[in-house]
């Protein structure tokens, strides 16, 4: 139903498990290997469907969407679509800039905010010349495959409805309740949206409901990053960088911002140092920057009930604990949050080792044969 | 070369499976063309180079996936048409496989690919340049008709076959063909049950005597709240089922203990997917009771092919004639596109419900149950040759039935936009089935206003004042507005606000025109809208226009329309008074109108809308002229389908 997850063809139809996209995937590679050595493919080194050439999908979308001014659901859309497709199709069978132009294009229509064929196409071929044909037909014609593809199951549910709804919760709800009291700041707010952008990276929107993708990246948000800010390391980074991305674009998705939680949750994972130059070694600003936080709040209206007063780092503690409170009462299948949490922090990991030229390098192979 | 794709591209798409055949010797003079184009320009005829140019194209994927799908004419048999309209066209066809090779779907992608290759090489052997990709899926698929698994279903005039297929529905939209299938089986998906009790009701129906139907049905429906609540938790849900519970309010009834009955045996259904025996024989006794009515049991199902009217279908076969290709293809439009995901998405009793969609040469088809009527079939059987009034408990019936989809429509945050009665199906079996969702949008979160998406909603006579109106944004309150105008066409049997529509200029498409005559049959009725009565009213951007236009003032006049008509029920007249409210704010919501208390009054309103009628409305009228479901898709390569349509049309 378009109204309801449980009853959503996201759930009934699109919701794999690990094991079946372990095996989609596998028998795809044998048919990789079958068409090539029929030599109906070529073989294309370097083409393989890993978080690198995801990371790089994710950022063509990104660009298309930006030049058009997409609007965040559609281009979540675009990825879901794409993520669904590659579980059927090899990578070496098509091109991968014609695809994701057809995503967006499909995404648009379905997402009610339609951008007509000739102009969806028109951009792409300005970003990627090369691959695009001028041809609009192309789109066209590829459009029916996508959705043959996923059986018409077109509607789909995203986190950033659950997102909202939980805002909501934690402010609706009497304190004494499932860790009311708890409220998400509006800086949180954004930065669980950019989480979530970034989630569609991962198989997570193949295999988890919604919610759970959204009620993790609040975790990651409110727990592993104030954690971060507050733990013994003393890097300070989350805040300063938080607040200046939530400052300066409010739906995009940022590389830069992506870069920010990676260091976040990099230096988490590993307890490294933080070495960013832009964060600066603030580990005596911590406090400053929590009261910046709040002097900021009555200028924006946010809800934030001075939880990021003065004495910062006891709040946290609090703050982690009421939500904590919140996921041990929420009945939320915290064995999914901790799998979409794993996916999320090896996503920044290999973030952090992405290499665009390499994959670049090997699709201009594969379709250029240069 | 590489500057330059387009060269290359503009034929390979469809071309694949010559220009990848490198090696087969099959070539269709097309892709000789092709071919020396090609090398011409690269000078290095090299299959690797070929392959990569192709792939730009994505070739080597399409080809892949032509060769491997089946067709619609593999599917079904094409009966006959029984609408065309500016969309395409709406076929009914019953299956030709009784079931489909399971064996397949279960071995996923990998057994369909193998016997892609071999299908592929065959071919090849064959050398058989013209040999047509759907030709070729129709031969492989009658070939694995006669598995010996499937002997025992493939009459299709046996009741128990028409269940395996219904079956095999079910098993179809679990299953999309795919690996994770697997996943599927391990949690039984939620919509099973429902799945089942839809189809155990249109199976019962013809068998139980009227009374009995209608406790029957109700069972049903306990039945399908109840599995529904099971697993509600989720707002929307408890909604639906606190809907089923306003039914039950309605439809007096104590059949509990049987409804939870019919819940355990979905349950079993639900714990045991894989054990096909048990389900066999849970439906065989269903069908033993069908037996009786004679009634064939085979299923039919109604083929809504979308017009692909502004392509080129035909550009790869006959590119080589025009040279250049001229004709632009915009993509699958808007509104298929709609009808294609909302009509997947929805599940309910009273709307439509779609089996299967097909995608074909660049062809939309959405296949849905067959609805034997129409609303607008009934009511011109009531008014000709002359007028008998629909009796009122089928008004009733009817009415509600419509309510109830709609509500179950915006409970989902979708609005219709279309209600008028073509679009309101009746089964055989008297149970309302709206249709036609090409209008049906969306409206949770809308990223742009509505105005935007569609200037003009709604068939005029159905369209809601402050649609008259110009309003940019609106409520679902429209199609309740639309609801009013039908059940006032029941009782009357002719449109209430029968206007002419001012149409569009042609050299200025941005303005829409104001709807004088229209808007003045509506004042005429309901009296001219007063800002006390419609406090907004002076809000709407073609306020002016409307104060303009229709200065003269009339009273409400329903009363008396009312009366003129034949009708006496005060609390059905106070149910029209109510839908047919001016301010959108006040006018009846689906969920208020379906307890309205002309629903709790004798009669009662009924599942089967035809119960107790003395007569049996004529069958739709099927045109046999064009059965060619495929036609013009195909260019000059359809040798195949001329055949079986000759036969066809012989019958």
């Amino acid at each position: 139903m378009s109204a309801d997850f449980w009853n959503s063809t996201q759930r009934t139809k699109w919701q794999l498990t690990r094991y079946s996209l372990f095996e989609n995937r596998r028998k795809l590679l044998l048919l990789e290997r079958k068409m090539i050595h029929n030599g109906i493919i070529k073989d294309a080194p370097g083409i393989v469907y890993d978080a690198n050439m995801r990371i790089y999908l994710h950022n063509l979308l990104v660009k298309l969407g930006r030049r058009l001014n997409i609007r965040q659901i559609a281009l979540a859309t675009a990825e879901v679509y794409l993520t669904r497709f590659l579980t059927k199709v090899s990578l070496k069978e098509i091109n991968l800039y014609l695809l994701v132009t057809t995503c967006l294009y499909v995404a648009c229509k379905i997402e009610e905010c339609p951008q007509h064929i000739r102009v969806i196409t028109s951009e792409a071929r300005n970003l990627w010349p090369e691959y695009i044909p001028q041809d609009i037909t192309k789109v066209a014609e590829f459009e029916f495959y996508l959705i043959e593809e996923m059986d018409s199951y077109l509607v789909i549910h995203h986190p950033y409805k659950s997102l909202l709804q939980l805002r909501d919760f934690f402010t609706s709800v009497n304190p004494q309740y499932m860790g009311g009291g708890f409220l998400l700041t509006s800086e949180e707010l954004q930065n669980s949206w950019s989480i979530i952008n970034d989630s569609y990276i991962t198989d997570a929107h193949l295999l988890f409901p919604p919610h759970v993708i959204a009620i993790t990246a609040v975790y990651i948000t409110v727990v592993l990053n104030q954690q971060n800010k507050h733990g013994n390391d003393g890097v300070g980074v989350g805040s300063t960088g938080g607040s200046n991305s939530a400052g300066s674009q409010q739906t995009s998705i940022s590389n830069e911002k992506a870069d920010i939680q990676l260091d976040d949750l990099l230096s988490l994972t590993y307890s490294l140092p933080n070495e960013n130059g832009d964060n600066g070694s603030n580990t005596g600003n911590n406090i400053g920057n929590n009261s910046n936080n709040g002097d900021r709040v009555p200028k924006s209206g946010e809800i934030n009930s001075g939880a990021n007063g003065a004495n910062g780092g006891m709040d946290h503690l609090v703050r982690i604990d009421q939500f904590r409170e919140f996921l041990a009462r929420s009945h939320i299948n915290l064995d999914e949050v901790v799998e979409v949490l794993q996916d999320m922090v090896n996503l920044y990991a290999i973030w952090n080792r992405y290499n665009e030229s390499q994959v670049k390098r090997a699709l201009s192979f594969q379709l250029l044969n240069r | 070369m590489n500057g330059n794709p387009n060269v290359n591209g503009g034929a390979a798409g469809s071309l694949m499976p010559n220009s990848m055949a490198m090696n087969s010797g099959n070539a269709s003079s097309n892709s000789n063309a092709n071919n020396r184009n090609h090398f011409g320009m690269s000078m290095v005829p090299q299959p690797t180079l070929m392959a990569s140019n192709s792939i730009l194209t994505v070739g080597p994927y399409k080809h892949r996936k032509d060769l491997t799908r089946e067709s619609v004419l593999s599917k079904y048999q094409i009966i006959g048409y029984i609408a065309a309209g500016t969309y395409g066209k709406v076929y009914k066809a019953k299956s030709k496989k009784p079931q489909e090779k399971e064996g397949d779907e279960v071995n996923g992608s990998e057994a369909s690919n193998t016997a892609l290759y071999n299908r592929n090489e065959m071919n090849q052997t064959a050398g058989d340049g013209t040999n047509h990709v759907n030709g070729n899926n129709v031969n492989s698929f009658n070939a694995s008709n006669n598995h010996p698994g499937n002997n025992s279903s493939t009459a299709n005039y046996n009741p128990i076959s028409s269940l395996h297929l219904n079956q095999h529905h079910v098993s179809h939209h679990l299953n999309p063909h795919y690996g994770h299938n697997k996943s599927q089986s391990q949690n039984p998906s939620q919509n099973q049950p429902q799945n089942i009790n839809q189809q155990q009701s249109s199976f019962q129906t013809p068998a139980q005597p009227s009374t009995q139907l209608q406790a029957h049905l109700q069972v049903q429906t306990q039945a399908h709240g109840q599995a529904q609540g099971q697993q509600s938790s989720n707002t929307a849900n408890q909604l639906q089922q606190g809907q089923l519970q306003a039914q039950g309010r309605s439809i007096t009834t104590d059949a509990n203990s049987q409804a939870q009955d019919q819940t355990m045996r979905l349950n079993q259904h639900h714990q045991v997917p894989g054990s096909s025996s048990i389900t066999d024989s849970n439906s065989q006794t269903k069908q033993d009771g069908d037996k009786s009515t004679g009634e064939p049991g085979e299923q039919l199902f109604a083929i809504k092919k979308f017009k692909n009217d502004n392509h080129s279908s035909n550009k790869s076969y006959n590119h080589d004639i025009n040279g250049n290709e001229i004709i632009h293809y915009t993509g699958i439009s808007q509104s298929a596109i709609r009808e294609m995901s909302i009509c997947r998405e929805l599940n309910n009793k009273n709307i439509t419900k779609t089996m299967d969609i097909l995608l074909e040469n660049k062809s939309i088809y959405i296949v849905s149950e067959f609805c034997e009527h129409d609303l607008l079939q009934i009511i011109h059987y009531h008014s000709h040759p002359e007028v008998r009034q629909i009796p009122e408990r089928t008004t009733k019936s009817l009415i509600w039935q419509i309510l109830n989809g709609v509500l179950f429509l915006h409970k989902n945050w979708i609005f219709h936009r279309d209600l008028k009665p073509a679009n309101i199906m009746v089964t055989s079996n008297g149970v309302v089935k709206i249709g036609d969702l090409g209008l049906a949008r969306k409206f949770n979160n809308p990223l742009q206003s509505l105005y935007t998406g569609d200037k003009v909603v709604v068939t005029i006579w159905y369209r809601a004042p402050e649609l008259l109106l110009g309003t940019r944004n609106y409520t679902p309150s429209i199609d309740l507005w639309a609801v009013g105008c039908i059940l006032a066409e029941l009782l009357s049997l002719r449109p209430i606000f029968k206007g002419e529509e001012a149409k569009m200029d042609i050299n200025n498409k941005k303005s829409v025109p104001f709807q004088t005559n229209q808007f003045q049959k509506i004042v005429e009725i309901l009296g001219t809208p007063t800002p006390e009565q419609w406090p907004s009213l002076n809000k709407y951007p073609e306020y002016v226009s409307f104060k303009q236009q229709l200065p003269n003032n009339y009273n409400p006049n329903l009363a008396t329309w009312y009366k003129t008509v034949g009708g006496q029920n005060k609390s059905c007249l106070l149910l029209l008074k109510g839908l047919l409210e001016y301010d959108p704010i006040e006018r009846l919501t689906a969920e208020n109108a379906l307890v309205h208390p002309y629903f709790l009054e004798q009669p009662k309103v009924c599942e089967n809308a035809f119960e107790g009628l003395s007569y049996k409305y004529p069958k739709r009228r099927i045109y046999t002229d064009d059965n060619d479901i495929i036609s013009g898709m195909q260019g000059g390569k359809r040798h195949g389908f001329d055949e079986s349509k000759n036969r066809k049309r012989q019958r």
